[in-house]
C-alpha cells in the first residue's frame, strides 16, 4: 500500500486547509515543531479511515471556534495496481466518497470496502476506539504509544492469526482450545491449579478420613467388649463350679477338725500345768524339810564347837601362865647379870682414869724439857744477834755519807784535772845524781810538775826559779780544790777512813755490811723460830707447865694411895678385876659385857611383858568362850531328840520320790502336747479359716462383678457396635471407592491437560515460526543473537538474549521503558512484515517514536525502520528532524506544505 | 408325615460396602424380606416347624432395632421357629440372645435353641438335639454328644447344629466348629439340619446345608433356598427339596471383548438377565469409541434394571478407529493428543492413559456436530 496523498480542508488548525502529497513508497520524513498541525495530519489520517462520516461525534475536527465547520479529509493510496481516493466530510454536509480506478462508492459501502481493505471496524455509534482500529491500530503508532503493543495485537489478533495460516486460526477457535478449556474446567473441579483435591473429591476424602479414623476407635471398642464378654463367661463358669463345690465348705471341715485336736491339747496343758504347780508345792516341802535338817546339824556343831572353845582357851591360859613364870626366873637371873656388868664397868673406868692421868704427867715433863732446851737456844741466838747488831752498826756506812763521799771524791777528781789542765806544765829531765827541788821537794830523774802558784826551783847549785803560773782562774780554782779537799778529808775523818783509800774502803765496808746484815738475818730467823713469841713467852710457858706439873704430880699420889687402900674388897669379879692395871682392853670388854647384860635384860624384860600381856588376853578369851558356852547353855539346853531326827530323815525321802513321780509324769505330758503341736494346729486354725474366707468373699465379691459386668455389657450390647462397624465399613467402602474413582479421573484429567498443553504448545511454537522469524530478523539487528518467545496473542512475552554467563531469559515487562519501546516497534514492523506477506496492505504511521530510547539504540533502530522501509511505506513524524537526518530522506516541514488546490 | 423347612445363615444385620449406599442398604433389607419369605413358605407348605441352623445374626452387637425387626419377621409363620445360636450370635455370657430377651423381643413361637441337648416338640412328635455354639469358635465337634443323647422311639431325632462337616468342605468357610460326616448314621438322626455354608448343600442322605435364604456374596453356590424336609417317621428316609426364597441372584462375569461381536453378545447377556440382580463385570479386551458408548449405554441400563451392576474397565483399551477421529474433528494438536494416549494405554500404568482418552473421547463426542449437544 502506498499512500500519496492526504489534503485536509477545515481540520482543527488547518482551517485553511493543507495538502500532503508527493509522498514516497518508502521512508517518508514529516517534522515540524509541537503545535505545527503534526498531530493534527495524524489525527486526520485516523479519522478518514476510522470514523464513520455519519458520526456526529468528531467536533474535535473542527478548526477552533468554527462549530460550523465542515472538516474534510481526502486520502489517496495505490494498491495492487489500483488508486484508491477516499474522501470523508464531517458534521456539515457529511458525506463519503471512495474511488477505485473511477470506480466510485460512498457512503456506507465505500467504509466497508476501505475496512475490510485495511482490515478494521466502525464503532456502532461514536468515534472510534482502539478496540475498532484492528491492524492499523497496531502498525499506526500514535505518540508515545510505542509500548502499548499487547492491547493493539490482542485487538488485530484476527487478523495476525489470519495471516499467520488457517492452522493458527483454528488453534484458537478449534475443538482443542474448547476441549482444553473444557478438560482444565473439569480438572478444576476435582484439584487445585497445584494438584490438591478440591471440591467433590476433598469432601470424598475427607469423609473418607473421618470413617478410617472411626474404624480403631470403633474396633477397639468392639475387642473389648468382646474380651469382656469372654471375662464374663469365665466369671461365669468360676462362680457356677465353686457354687457346686463350695470349696471353703471343705476348708470349713478341716478348720473343725484342727479346732478339736487344739482343744484337746488344751486340756492336756491345763493337766499339765496342775501337775507343775503340784511340783512346785512338793519342791517348797522338801526344801523346808532340807532346811530343818541343815539346821539340827548346824546347832550340834556349834554346841560342839564352843565347848571346844572353852577348853581351848583354859588349856592356853595354864600355858601362858606357867610361861610368865619362866619369864620372872629369867628376868630375876638377868636383873642380876646386869648389876655385876654394871660394877664391873665402874672399876673399869676408874683404872682407867687414874692411867691416863699418869700418862698426861709424864708428857707435861717431856714438854717442859723441851722448853727449857728451846729457852737455851733461844738465848743464845739472842746474844749472836746482838753481837753481830753491833759490829754491823760499826761498818755500816749510811746510804747519805756514802753518797756525799762519792760526790766529793767526783769534785775533787773533776777539780784537780782542771788544775793540771790550766797548771804550768814543768817537765824535767835530770841526769843521774843531779837533783832539783821543787818547792822545797827534792827531784831527781825524770819527772813533771804542774804549777799551780809560784813555785820556787831551788836548782842544784843553788840557784832557785820561780814560777809563777799564769790567769785569774788558777787563783779561784785553787782555792775551790782546797775547799773540796778540806770537805773530804773531813768527810774520810768523819767516817773512819783513809783519805787515799777512802772509796775503796768504803766499798769494802759496804760489802761487809752487806755480808753480816744476811748473816744477822739468818740469826734472827733462828730465833724467831724458836722463840717465835719471843723468849719471854718461852719461858712464861715453861713456868705454867712446870706449875701443872707439880699439880698433876701431887694429884696422882693421892689417886694411888686411895685405889690401893680401897678397891679390892669391893671386887667380887676376879677376872678383869684381877688384871686391873692392864689398861683398856679390860674397859672395853666391860663395857660390852654391861650392853650385852643390858640387852638381855631389855629382851627378857620384854618377853615377860609379852607373856603377861598373852596372858591376859588369853584369860580374856577364856572368860568370853565361857560366857559364850553359857549363853549357849542357857539359849538351847536340850540336845536333839533322835526320834524327831529320824522322822525328819523319814518325811524327806518320801518327799522325794513323790517329786520325782511328778516329774516323770510333768515329763510326759509335756512330750505329749509337743508332739501334738499346738502352735501348728493354731496355724492351721487360722489358715483354713482364713482361706475359706477368702474363697467365700472371692465368692461374694465375684458375684457382685457378674452382675456389674452383665449390667455393663448390656448397656454396651444396646449400642449395636458391630452393626455400626459393619455400616462403618460399608460406608468406608464406599468412600474408599468414590475417592479411587475421583483419583483416576483426576489422574486421567491431569494427564489429558497437560497432553493437551503440550500439543497445543508444540502446535503454537510451529504456527508462530514465521512471525518469530521477521522477528528475529528485527531483534538480531537490535541485540545481536537475541531471540523471544511469543504467548497466544502473539506478543513477545520474554526475551531470550546471549549473556556472560550463558542465555539469559527475561520478561520483557521487566526490561526498561526504551527497550520495551524498542521491541514494541520491532514487533510491529514484524506483524507489518507478516501481514504483507499474507497480501495485506500495510502502512506504518511513527509519530514521534523512539523518545525514550537513546543514541546507540537509536542508530540501531534507524537500521532497522530503514530495512523496514524496504517492504512498507513508513511516515515518520517528528519535532526533532535532526535526529533523523541520516535516514537518507529529504524531511519535509509541515509548516510549509502547501494549501490544497481550490476545489 | 412331618414337615420341616430349613434354612440357615440369615446372616441379619449384614452391610454390604462394596456396594453403593443405596444399594447396600437394599441388600441389607433384602435379608429381613427373606425372613417374611420363609414364613410364607412355611406356612403355604405346612411345616411343623422351621429349623434354623445358626447365624440368624451378622453380629453379636445388632442394634435393637435389628433384633425387633427379625422377631417381627417371624409373625408370618405361627411356629414353632427353632433358633440355634451359631459362630456370628453364638451364645456367649452376654449375646444377641440375652439381648433379645431383655428386650422381650422374642415372640413365644421362636424357641432359641441357646443349651445344648434336647428339645421335645411333643406336639410335632420330634425332637431336636441341638448343638448350638457357646464360644465364637471351638475346635470340638458339638455334635459328638448327640450320639449318646436319648429320646423317645416314638419321636423324630432332628439335629441341628452349625459348622463345617469334616472332609467335605476341606476349603469350606469356616474351618473351626468341625461336625463329622457321619454324625447322622452315628447318632441315629432322622436329620441333621446344618447351617453355616451359604449354599445349599447335600451332605449325604439325612445331612443338609440349607444355604443362606438371600445370597450375599458372588460365589456360586446354590444359595438364595431353603429345604422343604418331609419326613415319614422314624428311621425312613427325608425327601428334601430346595425351595427358592431369595430375590437378588449374584453374578460374577468375566468377559473378554476382541471382536466387535463379543461386545454384542455382552449387551445382549446383559439384556437377558432377569431383574434385580447384583452383577460384578470385569471386561477386558479392547473396542472402538462406539463400543465404548454401546458398553456404557447398556450398563447404564443395567444399572437401573438390577439392584447393582459394577463394571470393572481397567482391561478394556479403547481403540478408536480412524472414522471416529475424522467424525470427532479431531484436527490441530487434539489428533496428536489421541494418538498418544492411545499407544500410553499399553503401557504399564495404561489405566489412566485410557480414562484420559475415554474423556477426551467423550467430550469430543458431545462436540461433534450431530451429538446431542450440537
Amino acid at each position: 500500500m502506498h499512500l500519496t496523498r492526504l489534503q485536509l480542508r477545515q481540520v482543527r488548525r488547518f482551517g485553511t486547509g493543507v495538502l500532503l502529497d508527493d509522498l514516497q513508497p518508502g521512508l517518508n520524513l514529516l517534522h515540524g515543531p509541537n503545535e505545527s498541525g503534526k498531530t493534527t495530519l495524524v489525527r486526520a489520517l485516523r479519522a478518514v479511515f476510522f470514523e464513520r462520516y455519519g458520526t456526529t461525534a468528531m467536533a474535535d475536527l473542527a478548526p477552533w471556534g468554527d462549530s460550523g465547520a465542515s472538516p474534510e479529509i481526502e486520502v489517496d493510496f495505490r494498491w495492487q495496481g489500483q488508486s484508491w481516493r477516499l474522501a470523508k466530510r464531517f458534521l456539515k454536509g457529511k458525506r463519503c466518497d471512495l474511488t477505485i480506478d473511477g470506480e466510485a462508492w460512498s457512503g456506507e459501502h465505500a467504509e466497508a470496502r476501505v475496512a475490510s481493505l485495511l482490515g478494521y471496524e466502525y464503532a456502532g455509534k461514536g468515534a472510534s476506539s482502539a478496540r475498532h482500529w484492528g491492524v492499523p491500530g497496531l502498525l499506526w503508532i500514535e505518540q508515545g504509544g510505542t509500548g502499548e503493543l499487547r492491547e493493539a495485537a490482542e485487538f488485530a489478533s484476527p487478523h495476525l492469526r489470519a495471516a499467520l495460516g488457517p492452522d493458527l486460526g483454528g488453534l484458537a477457535s478449534g475443538a482443542g482450545d474448547t476441549i482444553l478449556a473444557r478438560v482444565e474446567a473439569l480438572r478444576a473441579e476435582l484439584l487445585t491449579a497445584t494438584g490438591k483435591p478440591r471440591g467433590e473429591y476433598a469432601q470424598a476424602l475427607a469423609q473418607l478420613q473421618e470413617r478410617q479414623a472411626q474404624r480403631e476407635p470403633l474396633a477397639a471398642s468392639i475387642r473389648e467388649y468382646q474380651d469382656d464378654v469372654d471375662r464374663l463367661a469365665e466369671l461365669d463358669r468360676q462362680q457356677r463350679q465353686e457354687r457346686e463345690q463350695q470349696p471353703w465348705r471343705t476348708l470349713r471341715e478341716q478348720q473343725g477338725q484342727a479346732a478339736a485336736q487344739l482343744a484337746d491339747v488344751a486340756q492336756w496343758q491345763a493337766r499339765l500345768a496342775q501337775k507343775e504347780q503340784d511340783r512346785e508345792l512338793q519342791h517348797s516341802q522338801l526344801a523346808l524339810l532340807r532346811q530343818q535338817r541343815a539346821d539340827q546339824n548346824r546347832r550340834r556343831e556349834e554346841r560342839a564347837r564352843r565347848q571346844q572353845a572353852v577348853a581351848d582357851s583354859q588349856q592356853r591360859v595354864a600355858e601362858l601362865t606357867a610361861a610368865l613364870r619362866e619369864h620372872d626366873a629369867a628376868l630375876e637371873n638377868a636383873r642380876r647379870a646386869y648389876d655385876q656388868a654394871r660394877q664391873r664397868l665402874r672399876l673399869a673406868r676408874r683404872a682407867a682414869d687414874r692411867r691416863r692421868d699418869r700418862e698426861a704427867l709424864e708428857l707435861r715433863r717431856e714438854q717442859a724439857d723441851a722448853l727449857r732446851r728451846r729457852l737455851a737456844e733461844a738465848l743464845r741466838l739472842q746474844d749472836e744477834c746482838l753481837a753481830l747488831r753491833q759490829r754491823l752498826q760499826a761498818v755500816t756506812l749510811t746510804p747519805d755519807s756514802l753518797k756525799t763521799l762519792r760526790q766529793l771524791a767526783r769534785e775533787r777528781e773533776r777539780l784537780t784535772i782542771q788544775r793540771e789542765q790550766a797548771a804550768t806544765h814543768l817537765h824535767f829531765v835530770l841526769p843521774g845524781g843531779q837533783d832539783l827541788e821543787i818547792d822545797g821537794e827534792r827531784v831527781a830523774g825524770n819527772g813533771e810538775r804542774q804549777l799551780l802558784h809560784r813555785t820556787r826551783l831551788r836548782l842544784p847549785g843553788g840557784g832557785e826559779l820561780h814560777i809563777t803560773p799564769g790567769g785569774t782562774d788558777l787563783a779561784e780554782l785553787e782555792r775551790r780544790w782546797a775547799r773540796c779537799q778540806d770537805d773530804w778529808r773531813t768527810h774520810c775523818q768523819a767516817l773512819g777512813l783513809a783519805e787515799s783509800t777512802a772509796l775503796a774502803e768504803a766499798d769494802a765496808r759496804q760489802a761487809q755490811a752487806t755480808q753480816w746484815s744476811a748473816s744477822l738475818a739468818q740469826l734472827q730467823a733462828s730465833l724467831a723460830h724458836q722463840a717465835p713469841d719471843g723468849v719471854a713467852a718461852i719461858e712464861f710457858a715453861l713456868q705454867a707447865l712446870e706449875a701443872e706439873l707439880a699439880r698433876r704430880q701431887e694429884a696422882l699420889a693421892e689417886v694411888g694411895e686411895q685405889t690401893e687402900a680401897g678397891e679390892p674388897a669391893s671386887t667380887p669379879h676376879p677376872g678383869p678385876a684381877a688384871n686391873l692395871g692392864t689398861g683398856l682392853l679390860d674397859l672395853s670388854e666391860a663395857e660390852t659385857a654391861e650392853a650385852l647384860a643390858e640387852a638381855r635384860l631389855k629382851r627378857i624384860e620384854r618377853d615377860r611383858q609379852s607373856a603377861h600381856t598373852a596372858l591376859a588376853s588369853a584369860q580374856n578369851s577364856r572368860q568370853q568362850a565361857q560366857r559364850e558356852w553359857e549363853h549357849l547353855q542357857s539359849t538351847s539346853p536340850a540336845a536333839d531328840d533322835p526320834q524327831a531326827e529320824a522322822d525328819l530323815r523319814r518325811r524327806i525321802d518320801d518327799a522325794e520320790s513323790r517329786l520325782a513321780a511328778l516329774q516323770a509324769d510333768i515329763l510326759a505330758q509335756q512330750a505329749r502336747i509337743q508332739a501334738a503341736r499346738p502352735e501348728v494346729l493354731q496355724q492351721d486354725v487360722d489358715r483354713l479359716g482364713r482361706s475359706a474366707d477368702h474363697l467365700e468373699t472371692r465368692f461374694r465379691t465375684r458375684e457382685l462383678q457378674l452382675a456389674e459386668q452383665r449390667s455393663r455389657l448390656q448397656t454396651l450390647s444396646a449400642e449395636g457396635l458391630e452393626e455400626r462397624r459393619a455400616e462403618l465399613e460399608r460406608d468406608t467402602a464406599h468412600w474408599q471407592r468414590r475417592c479411587d474413582e475421583l483419583e483416576r479421573r483426576a489422574a486421567a484429567l491431569d494427564l489429558l491437560r497437560d497432553r493437551l498443553r503440550a500439543g497445543r504448545q508444540a502446535l503454537t511454537q510451529r504456527l508462530q515460526e514465521p512471525l518469530r522469524r521477521h522477528l528475529e530478523h528485527y531483534l538480531t539487528l537490535l541485540f545481536p543473537g537475541a531471540g523471544v518467545v511469543l504467548d497466544d496473542n502473539l506478543v513477545p512475552t520474554r526475551l531470550n538474549r546471549p549473556a556472560a554467563g550463558g542465555p539469559e531469559l527475561g520478561d520483557i515487562d521487566a526490561l526498561s521503558f526504551g527497550a520495551r519501546e524498542q521491541l514494541g516497534l520491532i514487533s510491529r514492523l514484524a506483524y507489518a512484515d507478516l501481514l504483507r506477506e499474507a497480501g495485506h496492505p500495510t502502512l506504518i504511521v511513527l509519530d514521534d517514536a523512539l523518545v525514550h530510547t537513546d543514541h546507540e539504540r537509536l542508530d540501531r533502530m534507524k537500521r532497522v525502520l530503514f530495512d523496514a522501509a524496504q517492504r512498507h511505506q513508513v511516515l515518520l513524524l517528528t519535532c526533532h528532524p535532526q535526529v533523523w537526518q541520516d535516514l537518507g530522506v529529504a524531511p519535509r516541514d509541515i509548516a510549509g506544505l502547501p494549501r490544497p488546490a481550490e476545489g | 408325615m412331618t414337615r420341616l423347612l430349613h434354612t440357615a445363615d440369615w446372616q441379619i444385620g449384614r452391610q454390604y460396602g462394596r456396594f453403593a449406599p443405596d444399594d447396600a442398604l437394599a441388600l441389607a433389607e433384602a435379608r429381613f424380606a427373606a425372613v417374611e419369605r420363609l414364613a410364607q413358605l412355611a406356612r403355604e407348605h405346612g411345616a411343623d416347624a422351621v429349623l434354623v441352623a445358626g447365624d440368624v445374626f451378622d453380629a453379636q452387637t445388632v442394634s435393637d432395632r435389628t433384633i425387633r425387626r427379625l422377631f417381627l419377621a417371624l409373625e408370618g409363620y405361627a411356629g414353632p421357629w427353632l433358633l440355634l445360636p451359631g459362630n456370628h450370635d453364638a451364645a456367649l455370657a452376654e449375646s444377641v440372645w440375652e439381648r433379645a430377651r431383655r428386650l422381650r423381643a422374642i415372640p413365644g413361637h421362636a424357641h432359641v435353641l441357646d443349651t445344648p441337648g434336647v428339645h421335645r416338640f411333643e406336639t410335632a412328635g420330634f425332637a431336636v438335639l441341638a448343638a448350638p455354639l457357646t464360644q465364637r469358635q471351638t475346635a470340638q465337634d458339638l455334635t459328638e454328644p448327640f450320639d449318646a443323647l436319648e429320646t423317645p422311639a416314638e419321636m423324630l431325632r432332628i439335629g441341628l447344629a452349625h459348622g463345617s462337616v469334616q472332609s467335605l468342605l476341606a476349603d469350606g468357610i469356616d474351618a473351626p466348629n468341625p461336625i463329622a460326616a457321619d454324625r447322622a448314621e452315628r447318632a441315629r438322626l432322622d436329620y441333621l439340619a446344618l447351617g453355616d455354608w451359604h449354599g445349599a448343600r447335600q451332605v449325604n442322605a439325612r445331612t443338609w446345608y440349607a444355604g443362606t435364604p438371600e445370597p450375599d456374596r458372588f460365589r456360586n453356590n446354590e444359595s438364595g433356598q431353603a429345604l422343604l424336609v418331609e419326613l415319614d417317621g422314624p428311621g425312613l428316609p427325608p425327601r428334601v427339596s430346595p425351595l427358592a426364597v431369595g430375590r437378588h441372584a449374584w453374578h460374577e462375569w468375566m468377559v473378554q471383548l476382541r471382536v466387535a461381536t463379543d461386545l454384542d453378545d455382552l449387551l445382549a447377556r446383559l439384556r437377558g438377565l432377569p431383574a434385580p440382580a447384583v452383577l460384578a463385570l470385569d471386561i477386558e479386551g479392547q473396542t472402538d469409541l462406539d463400543g465404548h458408548r454401546r458398553l456404557a449405554d447398556a450398563l447404564a441400563e443395567a444399572e437401573a434394571r438390577h439392584r447393582s451392576v459394577q463394571a470393572r474397565l481397567d482391561g478394556l483399551r479403547l481403540l478408536p478407529t480412524e472414522a471416529e477421529l475424522a467424525s470427532l474433528q479431531a484436527d490441530g494438536y487434539l489428533g496428536a493428543v489421541i494418538a498418544q494416549l492411545r499407544e500410553q494405554q499399553d503401557a504399564v500404568d495404561g489405566t489412566v492413559a485410557r480414562d484420559a482418552l475415554a474423556i477426551l473421547a467423550g467430550l469430543l463426542a458431545a462436540q461433534a456436530p450431530g451429538s446431542r449437544e450440537a
